[in-house]
């Protein structure tokens, strides 16, 4: 097993080998263990340290159970336990290894069950063979295995869809659309006992159909839920923050089955009842989970086998822009995070009169974009406040122009729009079609957005005369990016596409270069590029350099309302690229004024390790692979509310 | 308050123990990606802050002031809209226009114990911003919006919502 976690072959992270020597080892020894130096030992083109089969060829990296074993050598590709030799099912996941009808193939895999001929899907009788389909009495079940004692409840569910006026950007009620809630799980619950007569899920259209027994008190059940095994796959819930996680459900009356099929519809409305949400806000959570699809639906056009990791929306009416306790809905603002390995999380406001998001689709598919930035690509965003024209860290402004640009690519609508106010009948909106960004630059989220969605639209606007589509955007975030060394930038995504798409080269220089960034001359790490933000120092280059026993690199950070602004703003953090000769170990110092707090974070294909005690020398011994690494330096206090401003510091690093 | 040092979780499973002749013996363990928070900036906000302070501590019955101050990043007009909570004495759904340094100040009576919540939202022509400040008033519990309790349904937490 060696050390990466896959989804589908898209790698999460790789964390090459990074050994720390004890603080007491005072700089001896250098060499480390051996596991460092074998750089492809089975020639597939992918490193020991991050091949998932180190001794297998396998370019592909396949990892059907993304368990960070490929394929190739995995002897149980779907972790059920049945090794794949006795697996009749070796690609899905069936630890009774249910097989029907006997063929060796597995129910889970086996697309005819009772081998009459007939597909399972079509099929009246899935499970006793009935290969003439004869059905007496047209109940849509086979004379072979109806019973009569049976019947179909079906019917649509629907949510309400309160859509924005395009004047104020606000929500408008009087407009409200009902849409189908797709792909949810409905159960059909026993009134009585509470047990589950039928799990099933609707469909594209919000349709569901469930085969239940005659004369029996039931109701239905739609589940703010949407799950499938396999590839592609996914695993998504809404649940109330507020009150335990608990899962948001709309159910039916309470009816009985009797002797012929019926209709049940479902309908979860938005609760408002004409000057405010006077009844229970129903529609919200399936809302949200409509638009999260809508996001999912996008990556599933370019990535048809496409697993989603799991992701839980949290929304409740409750949830509000003030900061504390996020059980009481004090969640600060809608944002997404990932806790720990896989605990992937998008929370949205709630809170009427003030901020609510459930109907804002382009926020909530923001979101999801940096879900997929997370779980598909690379998250190298750093966080924090952003407005328009704000100077970003270039990993922010990358970030949140995706997110933008997803979001409008997703919908096929540039325009984000965000109710808020009295009523929810204020906004704002961004259109990632106007290209008059303040500030524009490789440091602004809104050239960032006018960019990425301008390579992929296929509308031809001022200097936009390029149409990728989503799918080369997608491989590029998916691989290349997320094999690039440094943080993922304008720089690394606008390098890399056009190194693939090199035909686009031209057109996608005439966008970029629309945004004051210099796109002929840039590389991955915006060598080259000219635009200092107006400041004149301390901004380029992008990264310093920093070389192996070549003396230090004086770099300034910067901080406070004569800068670009604190934390996460333009320049606060500074880059440095360090190629690391040979394998072994390295002393790195930060020395800055004496009433300084340098801090560093090492990098490499992703975080590698943050260094931050407190005084004015930042000085730790690290052990690392050869290869291309990325140093970020701070003053610590520039990204806290009181800043000290401008503080040099140098930076050095020698072998031990 | 930053910690002493942070070392990445993923790196302090591999450690490396030192042998008696300095040479490191280094010892891998399986590595996820690190265990660092991932969080996303939120949505775009408008380039206004609000700043609040209360004039005491909340008591039943009792006159508080909550003065706002207004810093924005150019000087263009401001408009808030501002409301509270009933049980935070006035029933307030307010509209006014201000500019950067400009200090609102509301009189907050409380009727009861409990947590509560002044809504104010900044609206500029480049944005908008949501502001919920809490007023807790003695120990009472926060004042919910939600109309729906959360119930225990064969061992399932849900919210159970009617259908239309």
């Amino acid at each position: 097993m060696d050390n990466r976690i896959l989804v589908r072959g898209h790698r999460l992270a790789t964390l090459v080998a990074i050994m720390l020597f004890a603080a007491a080892c005072g700089g001896g020894g250098g060499g480390g263990g051996d596991n460092t130096t074998n750089n492809d030992t089975d020639n597939d083109g992918i490193v020991n340290t991050a091949d998932n089969c180190p001794t297998t060829s396998n370019a592909s990296q396949a990892d059907n159970d993304a368990d960070g074993s490929g394929d190739a050598c995995d002897a149980d590709d779907d972790n059920d336990g049945a090794a794949d030799a006795a697996d009749n099912c070796p690609f899905i996941a069936n630890a009774g290894q249910e097989d029907n009808d006997g063929d060796g193939s597995g129910d889970l895999c086996d697309s005819d069950d009772d081998n009459d001929t007939v597909a399972d899907s079509s099929d009246n009788c899935p499970l006793v063979a009935n290969t003439d389909q004869a059905d007496s009495d047209g109940d849509g079940f086979g004379d072979a295995c109806d019973t009569g004692a049976n019947v179909v409840v079906s019917g649509k569910a629907t949510f309400d869809k309160v859509p924005h006026s395009t004047s104020t950007n606000g929500l408008d009620y009087i407009s409200t659309l009902s849409l189908p809630v797709r792909l949810a799980v409905v159960e059909v619950i026993d009134a009585a006992s509470a047990a589950v007569l039928a799990t099933v899920e609707t469909d594209s259209q919000g349709d569901y159909s469930a085969l239940v027994p005659t004369n029996t008190n039931v109701f239905v059940r739609v589940r703010a839920e949407m799950g499938r095994a396999g590839a592609p796959g996914w695993d998504l819930e809404v649940v109330d923050n507020t009150q335990g996680d608990a899962l948001y459900v709309l159910e039916s009356a309470t009816f009985d089955t009797g002797n012929a099929n019926s209709v049940r519809d479902l309908h979860a409305a938005s609760g408002w009842t004409g000057a405010g949400y006077g009844s229970t806000r129903a529609a919200a959570p399936f809302a949200a989970m409509d638009a999260i699809y809508t996001g999912m639906e996008s990556v599933l056009a370019v990535d048809p086998a496409a697993v989603f990791p799991r992701l839980t929306v949290k929304w409740s009416p409750d949830n509000s822009t003030a900061t504390g306790d996020e059980s009481l809905g004090e969640i600060g603002n809608t944002f997404f995070r990932r806790t720990g390995f896989d605990n992937r999380e998008i929370l949205l406001l709630g809170k009427e009169d003030s901020d609510t998001d459930e109907y804002d689709s382009h926020v909530v598919i923001h979101e999801f974009g940096h879900y997929f930035e997370d779980a598909f690509s690379r998250a190298d965003t750093i966080g924090g406040p952003h407005s328009s024209g704000d100077r970003l860290d270039p990993r922010v402004a990358f970030s949140e122009g995706w997110g933008y640009a997803f979001a409008g690519v997703a919908q096929d609508d540039p325009v984000t729009r965000d109710a808020l106010g009295f009523g929810q009948a204020s906004g704002f909106q961004i259109d990632v079609e106007d290209n008059s960004n303040l500030n524009p630059g490789w440091y602004s989220e809104g050239s960032a957005q006018t960019i990425i969605y301008d390579v992929i639209d296929s509308a031809s606007d001022g200097v936009d005369s390029v149409s990728l589509g989503f799918s080369p955007v997608f491989d590029v975030l998916t691989g290349n990016i997320d094999n690039s060394v440094p943080p993922a930038t304008i720089f690394s995504f606008i390098t890399l596409l056009k190194q693939a798409n090199p035909a686009a080269g031209p057109a996608i220089d005439a966008i970029v270069s629309g945004q004051s960034i210099d796109s002929a001359a840039i590389d991955e790490y915006g060598s080259g590029e000219t635009n200092d933000a107006g400041r004149g120092s301390d901004v380029l280059p992008v990264y310093s350099g920093l070389v192996v026993g070549a003396g230090v690199t004086n770099v300034c950070s910067l901080g406070g309302d004569s800068d670009f602004g604190t934390f996460n703003k333009l320049s606060v953090r500074r880059f440095l690229e360090l190629p690391i000769p040979s394998t072994g170990g390295y002393r790195f110092t930060a020395s800055g004024p004496a009433d300084s707090d340098p801090d560093v974070v090492l990098h490499r294909r992703g975080f590698l390790g943050i260094y931050e005690t407190i005084g004015p020398i930042e000085t730790f011994d690290v052990t690392l692979e050869a290869g291309d690494y990325v140093v970020e330096v701070y003053e610590f206090s520039n990204i806290t509310d009181t800043p000290r401003g401008r503080t040099c510091i140098d930076v050095s690093v020698v072998g031990l | 308050m930053k910690k002493l040092r942070i070392i990445p979780l993923s790196a302090a499973l591999l450690f490396a123990a030192v042998s008696g002749s300095g040479v490191a013996e280094v010892r891998t363990a399986p590595t996820d990606k690190p265990e660092r928070v991932v969080k996303s900036s939120g949505k775009a906000r408008a380039p206004v802050t609000l700043e609040h302070r209360l004039g005491g501590v909340p008591v039943v019955g009792m006159p508080v002031e909550l003065a706002l101050g207004i810093t924005a990043g150019d000087d263009k007009p401001v408009l808030l809209e501002i409301s509270t909570d009933e049980n935070l004495g006035v029933v307030r759904r307010e509209r006014r226009q201000v500019r950067s340094g400009d200090s609102v100040s509301l009189v907050l009576v409380p009727r009861t114990e409990g947590r509560f919540y002044v809504n104010v939202v900044a609206l500029m022509d480049v944005g908008a911003r949501a502001y919920s400040i809490p007023v807790q008033v003695g120990k009472g519990q926060p004042a919910t919006a939600r109309k729906v309790s959360a119930e225990t349904v064969g061992g399932e937490r849900l919210v159970r919502m009617k259908a239309e």
